[in-house]
């Protein structure tokens, strides 16, 4: 920070995961209109629009006149000494000095721009006086981006600076999904008695993209529940026997049937039944009814489902799927196309933290708990238009509604096979939870019983972890 | 900045201060004539009361109340005692009281208590106190000048002063 160059924030590129490292550096040039008016006269600077007289010393003033008309009807010495007095505090006041900001520059430094949700983010603002005038009296306010929580300090500071010195100040935010955008901060320059102060805005945007971490509990084990690699009828590698055949000397090694080779000596190689990729879309509902949240506090249905998403995203693409990604009721403009490899995993990630379908901040206008049933029919048709004919659908929805679970249902008729990951977003201890709750248990049965596989997840429990107790309970249909 | 609005109260250390020389106005500028004289005591307190009412209330008009009030009672004493000197020190105090609480209301709305600010606000009291220095040497010379009265040359002076000062200041 200290070797004067200024970097322009580098956070544009898409995409960015989460790295080991992870200590990339975000630094700002401050705004262009930095270096002029620095040689300006304080008072007519270019920016003398921002520029406001605080009449902070009008106390002192109103006495000031008093104590003189007083003197001045008595004419007591006495008096005239308290109006000197008045008449020094007034010079002070009067003295314009210090308010000349034009030459301040602020850097803000973030300790990493692509954190994972949660995580703690170091941001430090760095105020340097590159003019040649003393700065009084300055006050920083930084742009946190509005979804942000500050966990420690605060993005508000005040010091003076001296030509060529610099203060440094450092709150800690917490990371939210998504991508947060920081406003330039504002400063307040005060002259050196506070009669005068000039406002400007300083430091460039700086952007920090949240993405989703890598699932801490890998999935791969239970990713048959979703997916099922398709068996097709050729011989090759896999899992179940298909016949044995005499060998080639092309076949690896490990499909060599060595207990024909130790009676017989000869060697056979063995032929499993072929699988086939499976292809996958994801389905995503962030409809203003799926921001259901247990507790104002705490992330919401749709940020769990975001999660549960990744999750299996992560999953299904490690085992060799090709998986897509859509969201209810959006899917021309949500629509990540079934792919596989690391290439897909990335641009997963990004789309999972910044669709703009998939916000973090939940709509202004959010929908009652308990919702009438005929409420917000879902359509599933331009989904079903969309949909490769063999692709199989894993739906990440709370079912807080019966719109989504007609639409599951038609999905799961025309021969797409189902699964539905449902975040419970209900509370067992609150009363107005429980007839949401009631018509929840109710939404999932139905589905049970049109044959849709249902994990009902507590995201207070890993999604790994409910999927391995459900294996362990025989199914969980 | 709406998700992390700040608390809106005045800042400690300025608040303080503040306080603090409110009670010295009134400790110095009631020092020549002691308790004896009841209204020039009770006119300090009702300051220094008043004086932290603002600054609970985060409100100015009720910070500029305490102030001069501090100012009347030592301008009362001004007029009873024989050695003026105490009084111009208790109304210099008074304008450093009304200099940290005014600051501590700003820095409140502008910064909060949570931010960063003790050591400006130091450096503030500071600057004040070193300017009511100054201005009891002010006051004490003028005293100097005019022992038996006061001239009307040096009134006249002191008038055109002022004037500047309002010019340079509401300008």
């Amino acid at each position: 920070m200290t070797d004067g160059t200024t970097v322009t924030s580098t956070a544009e590129e898409p995409g960015t995961e989460a790295t080991t490292t992870g200590d990339a550096d975000a630094r700002d040039s401050p705004t262009p209109d930095d270096a002029e008016g620095d040689a300006a006269e304080p008072g007519n600077a270019a920016d003398s629009a921002a520029v406001r007289r605080t009449r902070r010393w009008w106390p002192i003033e109103f006495a000031l006149l008093a104590l003189f008309a007083a003197g001045l009807a008595t004419m007591e010495p006495a008096l005239f000494a308290l109006v000197a007095v008045g008449v020094v505090f007034e010079t002070y006041a009067g003295v314009r000095g210090g308010a000349d900001g034009a030459a301040l520059e602020l850097d803000r430094e973030v300790s990493r721009i692509d954190p994972s949700p949660g995580d703690t983010v170091e941001v430090t603002l760095t105020l340097r006086n590159t003019g040649s005038r003393v700065v009084a009296d300055a006050r920083v306010v930084d742009g946190v981006p509005g979804a942000l929580e500050v966990s420690d300090g605060s993005p508000r500071f005040a010091t003076a600076l001296r030509p060529g010195r610099e203060a440094t100040h450092s709150y800690e935010l917490r990371a939210a999904r998504g991508e947060h955008t920081f406003s330039p901060a504002t400063v307040a320059v005060r002259s050196l008695g506070g009669a005068v102060e000039r406002e400007r805005a300083l430091a460039a945007t700086t952007t920090l993209t949240c993405s989703l971490p890598l699932s801490e509990v890998p999935l791969r084990a239970q990713t048959s529940i979703f997916s099922g690699r398709l068996p097709t009828d050729v011989g090759g590698s896999g899992t179940e026997f298909h016949s044995v055949r005499e060998y080639r000397s092309t076949d690896p090694l490990n499909r060599i049937d060595w207990r024909r080779y130790a009676r017989t000596n000869e060697l056979a190689t063995v032929s499993f039944r072929e699988e086939r990729a499976a292809t996958v879309v994801l389905l995503v509902d962030a409809r203003p009814a799926a921001y259901w949240t247990a507790d104002p506090d705490d992330r919401h249905a749709v940020d769990h489902a975001v999660a549960a998403a990744g999750q299996v995203y992560d999953a299904l693409v490690e085992n060799g799927d090709r998986v897509g990604i859509t969201v209810v009721d959006a899917y021309r403009d949500a629509w990540l196309a079934p792919a596989a490899g690391q290439a897909a995993l990335t641009a997963a990630r990004h789309f999972l933290a910044v669709h703009p379908a998939l916000a973090y901040d939940p709509p202004d206008d959010l929908p009652e708990l308990v919702v009438d049933p005929d409420h917000d029919p879902v359509d599933p048709s331009p989904l079903l238009a969309r949909l490769p004919d063999d692709a199989q659908v894993v739906a990440f929805a709370p079912l807080c509604d019966d719109g989504i679970v007609e639409a599951l249902e038609r999905l799961e008729a025309s021969g797409h096979a189902t699964t539905v990951v449902s975040p419970d977003a209900t509370r067992t201890d609150a009363d107005g939870h429980r007839l949401a709750r009631a018509q929840r248990a109710n939404r999932v049965g139905r589905l049970r019983g049109a044959g849709i596989r249902v994990v009902d997840w507590p995201p207070t429990k890993s999604l790994a972890e409910t999927l391995l107790a459900e294996a362990r309970a025989g199914g969980g249909r | 900045m709406t998700a992390n609005r700040p608390a809106l109260a005045p800042t400690r250390t300025s608040a303080l201060l503040a306080v603090l020389a409110g009670v010295g106005s009134v400790v110095v500028g009631t020092s020549p004539i002691g308790t004896s004289a009841v209204a020039p005591l009770a006119a300090g307190v009702v300051g220094v009361l008043l004086l932290t009412q603002g600054l609970l209330q985060a409100a100015r008009s009720w910070l500029a109340a305490g102030t001069l009030a501090l100012v009347g009672a030592t301008t009362m004493v001004a007029f009873a005692a024989s050695d003026p000197l105490p009084s111009l020190g208790g109304a210099a105090l008074a304008f450093v009281a009304w200099d940290c609480g005014e600051y501590a209301v700003g820095l409140g709305e502008q910064v909060g208590r949570r931010g960063a600010t003790a050591r400006q606000e130091l450096r503030n009291a500071g600057t004040s106190v070193a300017v009511a220095a100054v201005a009891v040497g002010a006051g004490w010379a003028t005293l100097a000048v005019a022992p038996g009265g006061v001239p009307v040359v040096a009134l006249a002076v002191l008038a055109a002063g002022l004037v500047v000062l309002f010019v340079l200041l509401w300008t």
